[in-house]
């Protein structure tokens, strides 16, 4: 798995010549993605491109994050010609914004947004959310020529229950036995299940499952740590905590656990346990709750793993978690917590400045640890 | 130069008095028994009118700690608590002033409780959070989907029952009834005032146009924060005489206008005066602005306020795709007869601003009138700078020469 998160395009490419079927881009963790797997497409999550922007310059500015900025322009450079349709959820302005820009840029790609509410936990979202899914399913069949019935969407549902269960299984152990697998490779097979179907992606993920439980819990000191942030998709960074022999523990990463924790009831229509699922699922902070608290699930999270920090990974120009960062950074002192800010691109930068960061702070935690 | 000068609008005085007699009347109201709720720009605020609750907006204080040069002092507390620089300076500069009663008016009255529609951006759902937290008092929100396409029936389901669920809750922290006569009321005073700025603002389709979008910018100010009241309207009738007056006798914003321009996204407040007689000297007036137009379209004549203001709010200038944006901007080049558009790309406005390149290219493919793109930021000098903008701003003007020329 640790290949195809290394070089997804590839396994994609590989998965459409061999089955002829069709894949469709994706941004966010909230495209409600069983739907394209209901009616057989490969859903495969867009996160931006290493290389520097070149031809998005002149469509978006400098003060826009790399994950919309390096998209872009990867589709400009023509890198994401295999794909068949693009298709975006409501998330942040950015990503509202490139979906527009998108569309006037490739206007033969099929491409559509499914405006998901941004306050998730009233009443009123689910039956808003539940028609506008409807909407965007109807401009889909229409467009695939074929239906998707009712029985092929539960189905989808429950095979993504499945998913998101194992992965949950591997974060559990994980906690347990976290000299046993690398925050790297965590991270890896999430990611690998964006660019799978997820059938295929579980019958591996039950094979690691197996292995990784024959493995007796670990006694180890090191230091562990709870990453926290967005996107996290730069292996550079990952090293540096092997590196420095600092052990994860556990995330709430939208490339980590943000992206398949909570499972919703496996009866009922499946359009509305799909805007259950969506509504429900942990929040990104571009999601306006009232009862969901950051501050406290963070502090619960690094209670539970018995962690003794936090990494908070951000991407720069990121405003909801811009905004969200002073008050949790807050909370998380007056919790004894320490923590570490470190900002991201999507582009790998300069490793140094960060390592010199990460080291100090990780000798810190150890000299807090042991002594 | 300097010797060629705007002449003055005299409305402009009775504005200000209506505005101080307003922030006076804000600042005092613990002591009136009055509530304060805090409320975004693009808000219904006829939902507080109609509950006797005073509107105050963190957004035109904004505008108003940008004019008068303190935005960089307010965003470095700001960015002392944690906030990033990158974030909009609007909310720095009031989170900076909320913490310390800093601003050019002592900081505003705490709010009892806070409206926020995110139909302007989602960068004030995530600001109304900290404003919450902050104060510690409860928040109604109004969550409006964005529109990509149409508008569609089950979005304004969803906005209508988030109206009504604010109201039950405005109710309960109010402890008093909601009116709904006088809430139509307010939504048909709202509704024609909001036409009536819309007329004001067309009189600049006249050559030479009688206002500028600088004056507009200062004169926007009762439109924004006091809509759905009767002396609103009255003003802008004033204000309205007052252009028509000029327009008869060929009075002109911009003495011997040569250029007529078009303004996209929030002024620079800080370079307002700058600027403003920049273009004067360069003969160029900018007959119109999105913003400006942005507070034009509340249509709410239809029976059910609740109804209306779903449909009016949800439909705001920048809840809608780029498309849909440049498509009213087309319109606005041709009904104003605009020789070139300048695009404030607001460093500090990401949803106002990104698309501009893909608009600029529309406006030009559809009308042939050229665009040009100055970077900047609406209260944050610190990342402005003052050579290239204007260099950039007079080299566009040349080459609007031949254009020009060819329409006379």
């Amino acid at each position: 798995m640790s290949t195809i998160a290394a070089q997804p395009y590839t396994y994609v490419k590989n998965w459409k010549e061999r089955t002829g079927g069709r894949v469709f881009g994706y941004f966010c963790s909230y495209f409600p993605e069983e739907l394209l797997h209901a009616a057989g497409v490969l859903p495969m999550r867009i996160l931006g491109d290493k290389e520097n922007v070149a031809l998005a310059d002149s469509h978006i500015q400098a003060f826009i994050c790399s994950l919309v900025r390096t998209s872009l322009d990867a589709a400009l450079k023509k890198k994401l010609e295999f794909l068949d349709g693009v298709v975006f959820p409501h998330s942040c302005d950015s990503i509202q914004n490139l979906a527009d820009i998108w569309r006037y840029n490739f206007p033969e790609q099929f491409s559509d947004v499914v405006v998901l509410p941004v306050w998730v936990d009233v009443p009123e979202a689910e039956q808003y959310l539940a028609q506008e899914i409807s909407r965007f399913k109807s401009k889909f069949e229409r467009h695939l020529g074929r239906q998707i019935a009712g029985a092929e969407l539960s189905k989808s549902l429950d095979i993504y229950n499945e998913n998101r269960s194992a992965l949950a299984a591997l974060y559990a152990l994980r906690r347990d036995k976290p000299n046993a697998i690398s925050g790297q490779t965590v991270l890896d097979i999430v990611k690998a299940s964006m660019y799978m179907r997820k059938e295929d992606h579980t019958a591996l993920l039950q094979e690691a499952l197996e292995e990784l439980r024959s493995v007796p819990r670990d006694d180890d000191q090191s230091v562990r740590l709870v990453l926290y942030g967005n996107v996290c998709d730069d292996p550079g960074i990952m090293h540096l905590f092997e590196e420095l022999e600092a052990v994860v523990v556990d995330d709430d990463l939208c490339t980590g656990s943000r992206y398949f924790l909570h499972i919703e009831p496996s009866d009922g229509d499946p359009i509305r346990r799909l805007a259950q699922r969506y509504l429900r699922k942990i929040p990104c902070p571009s999601k306006h709750s009232s009862d969901f608290d950051r501050r406290t699930y963070l502090v619960n999270m690094v209670r539970q793993s018995k962690a003794d920090g936090v990494v908070i990974l951000l991407l720069k120009f990121c405003d909801p978690h811009a905004f969200d960062y002073p008050d949790i950074s807050k909370r998380l002192t007056e919790d004894q917590i320490p923590h570490l800010l470190i900002e991201t691109e999507i582009q790998p930068a300069s490793i140094e400045q960060t390592r010199t960061r990460l080291q100090a702070f990780v000798e810190m935690l150890k000299e807090k640890k042991n002594g | 130069m300097g010797e060629r000068r705007s002449p003055r609008i005299h409305a402009g005085s009775r504005m200000k008095e209506m505005m101080s007699t307003y922030y006076l009347g804000a600042k005092n109201a613990a002591d009136n028994n009055q509530k304060v709720a805090w409320i975004t720009s693009g808000g219904p605020v006829e939902l507080l009118i109609a509950m006797d609750v005073i509107p105050v907006y963190p957004e035109n204080h904004g505008a108003m700690c940008g004019v008068t040069r303190m935005g960089p002092e307010l965003c470095e507390i700001a960015e002392n608590m944690g906030y990033s620089r990158d974030l909009c300076s609007y909310a720095r500069c009031d989170i900076g002033s909320a913490v310390t009663g800093k601003s050019p008016i002592m900081g505003l009255p705490k709010p009892d409780f806070l409206l926020c529609c995110n139909n302007i951006c989602g960068t004030v759902t995530k600001w109304y959070e900290v404003l919450a937290r902050l104060f510690d008092v409860p928040l109604v929100f109004i969550d409006a989907p964005f529109i990509h396409d149409e508008m569609t029936e089950g979005s304004v389901e969803y906005v209508k029952s988030q109206l009504r669920r604010g109201i039950k809750q405005m109710e309960s922290i109010l402890g008093k009834k909601f009116d709904m006569d006088r809430f139509s009321e307010v939504a048909m005073l709202s509704g024609e005032a909001s036409s009536m700025w819309g007329e004001t603002l067309a009189l600049c389709k006249n050559i030479p146009a009688p206002m500028s979008a600088f004056d507009g910018f200062i004169l926007m100010a009762p439109i924004v924060t006091l809509r759905g009241t009767r002396e609103v309207l009255d003003f802008y009738e004033t204000l309205q005489k007052e252009l028509k007056e000029r327009v008869r006798e060929g009075v002109a914003a911009v003495p011997g206008e040569k250029y007529r321009l078009l303004w996209d996204n929030l002024p620079i407040w800080f370079k307002m005066r700058d600027l403003s007689e920049k273009f004067i000297d360069l003969s160029a007036c900018m007959v119109a602005s999105t913003y400006l137009n942005a507070w034009a379209r509340y249509d709410l004549s239809g029976s059910d306020p609740v109804d209306a203001i779903a449909r009016a709010y949800a439909s705001a200038f920048v809840n809608e795709s780029i498309l849909h944006r440049a498509k009213l901007m087309r319109d606005i080049v041709e009904g104003y007869s605009v020789d070139g558009v300048i695009f404030h790309s607001n460093r500090s406005c990401r949803p106002y601003s990104l698309g501009q390149y893909d608009i600029k290219e529309m406006l030009t493919e559809w009308t042939g009138v050229p665009g040009l793109i100055v970077e900047a930021d609406m209260n944050d000098e610190r990342v402005y700078s003052e050579g290239p903008v204007m260099t950039r701003i007079e080299a566009f003007i040349e080459t609007l020469k031949p254009r020009r020329e060819a329409r006379v």
